[in-house]
């Protein structure tokens, strides 16, 4: 029965169902930043809504033999990473760091997996772009999740926020300068490492608004329609990962859990708007200088976190 | 500004093959892709055929051309609508007597619409797009 249940919460609420409608409304809150952030309507904003409801209804054109259901598997496998996130922050199922930052690789690596099990020669070209997109955010965040650990002394999700409930949101938390100072410096490379992991521009790869040649070149049908309803799912998954990391705080009453989704809300739209405004910034630049940039932070972060729970 | 501007609006994946020519229809295509004319359903370039619901085809045919854009066509899916705007795209227009052009349609890649000018009118286009995508 408790299996049964916690079925229901990974299919459902806070599931697959809620992520995705979750993640409709951060695609809306995204259109709505380009298009006040531009002042016009941007074309191709919302183009992921369009192929996640009507790709279902349209035909699948495989090519690469039985290598083709890795392009069916993996979006489903990634979707389903990101609702057990989803899950381990609301603490329908229990679970640690480890497992969260673990579900958050398996669910980056499907795309991965995909690139470079492609028949399609222009795609394969896509394959270590993508892993190095990968490692630009697993590198900075696994310190990140580190330093979390090390600063309140509890790897678990729910330990997590709840020494954050008991001291206040950790990135304001007392307790040393040096610690203080690390985990803000934890928090910045956290938000650079969620730009590549949500796919937004400038460190991310979008499926739609990256160059001709990318992931999705060659898929079509129900599977493009998965890629799209991962890559939905990651905009809201995403940024709740970050304020429970950072910015959790006690969920008890109805007041503080809508207070919660504006927490949610605004690192959103603090991550869209740098997803607009480096629209068009060079990739392949942004990427190195960019991880680069937030892998060497977080760790100096881990290193002042670390002095400071020493000290 | 209404509310509705700030939502995701549903959006026609347009795939767009230029076969060479003056490229004027060309840019009338890019023109009501990039939302230059008020009105229009909204359209995207979309990267590869296999997005596609639409696809555009202008300038002017030849054989070489004629087979490959049949199997850039070919990838799209079946529900995919073919729109030859422009008259090169339809075996006519000012360059229509050059060597090699085709002077006709090619066999075995049937249209769903078809529109001509020289070139062809982004309003034309607009009407005959609405239609397509509904």
């Amino acid at each position: 029965m408790v299996f049964v249940g916690k079925i229901a919460y990974l299919l459902l609420f806070p599931g697959m169902l809620f992520v995705l409608l979750a993640g409709l409304a951060a695609r809306a809150v995204l259109a709505g930043v380009g298009t006040a952030v531009a002042g016009r309507e941007r074309r191709g904003a919302g183009a992921g809504t369009g192929f996640l409801f009507s790709a279902p209804r349209s035909e699948c054109i495989a090519t690469d033999g039985s290598l083709h259901a890795v392009t069916w598997i993996a979006p489903v496998v990634k979707i389903l990473a990101l609702s057990w996130v989803s899950c381990l922050v609301f603490g329908f199922i229990r679970g640690d760091l480890v497992l969260l930052f673990a579900l958050l690789l398996l669910a980056s690596g499907a795309d991965v997996v995909v690139a470079f099990t492609s028949g399609n020669p222009r795609v394969r070209q896509s394959a270590w772009p993508e892993a190095a997109s990968l490692a630009a955010w697993a590198v900075p965040l696994g310190l990140v999740v580190a330093t979390v650990s090390l600063r309140t002394g509890d790897p678990t999700l729910s330990g997590l926020i709840k020494w954050q409930s008991t001291n206040g949101a950790l990135v304001a938390a007392k307790g040393g300068a040096a610690a203080q100072a690390g985990t803000v410096l934890a928090l910045v490379a956290a938000l650079a490492a969620a730009l590549a992991l949500a796919r937004l521009r400038p460190l991310g790869r979008g499926y739609l608004s990256d160059a001709p040649g990318g992931l999705l070149d060659d898929v079509s049908g129900p599977p493009l329609a998965f890629f799209i309803a991962g890559e939905t799912v990651g905009l809201f998954v995403i940024p709740l990962v970050l304020v429970a990391l950072f910015f959790a705080g006690p969920a008890a009453h109805p007041y503080e859990i809508v207070f919660w989704g504006l927490k949610v809300l605004g690192v959103f739209v603090l991550l869209a708007l740098v997803d607009v405004v480096s629209a068009r910034a060079r990739s392949r630049s942004a990427l190195i200088w960019g991880a680069g940039a937030a892998g060497a932070i977080a760790l100096a972060g881990l290193v002042l976190t670390w002095i400071g729970v020493s000290a | 500004m209404s509310a509705r501007r700030f939502g995701p609006r549903r959006q026609t994946p347009v795939f767009h093959i230029r076969l060479g020519c003056c490229g004027g229809c060309g840019d009338v295509v890019d023109m009501l892709l990039r939302g230059r004319l008020k009105g229009c359903p909204p359209l995207f370039e979309c990267a590869t055929p296999r997005h596609a619901e639409l696809i555009v085809v202008t300038g002017l045919w030849n054989e070489e051309l004629a087979e490959r854009a049949r199997a850039v066509i070919d990838q799209a899916p079946d529900a995919r609508k073919v729109v030859f705007a422009g008259d090169c795209a339809l075996g006519g227009g000012p360059f229509a007597e050059r060597v090699k052009h085709l002077g006709v349609q090619p066999e075995g890649l049937e249209p769903d619409f078809t529109m001509g000018g020289c070139p062809c009118t982004i309003e034309a286009l607009c009407e005959e797009v609405r239609h397509v995508v509904g």
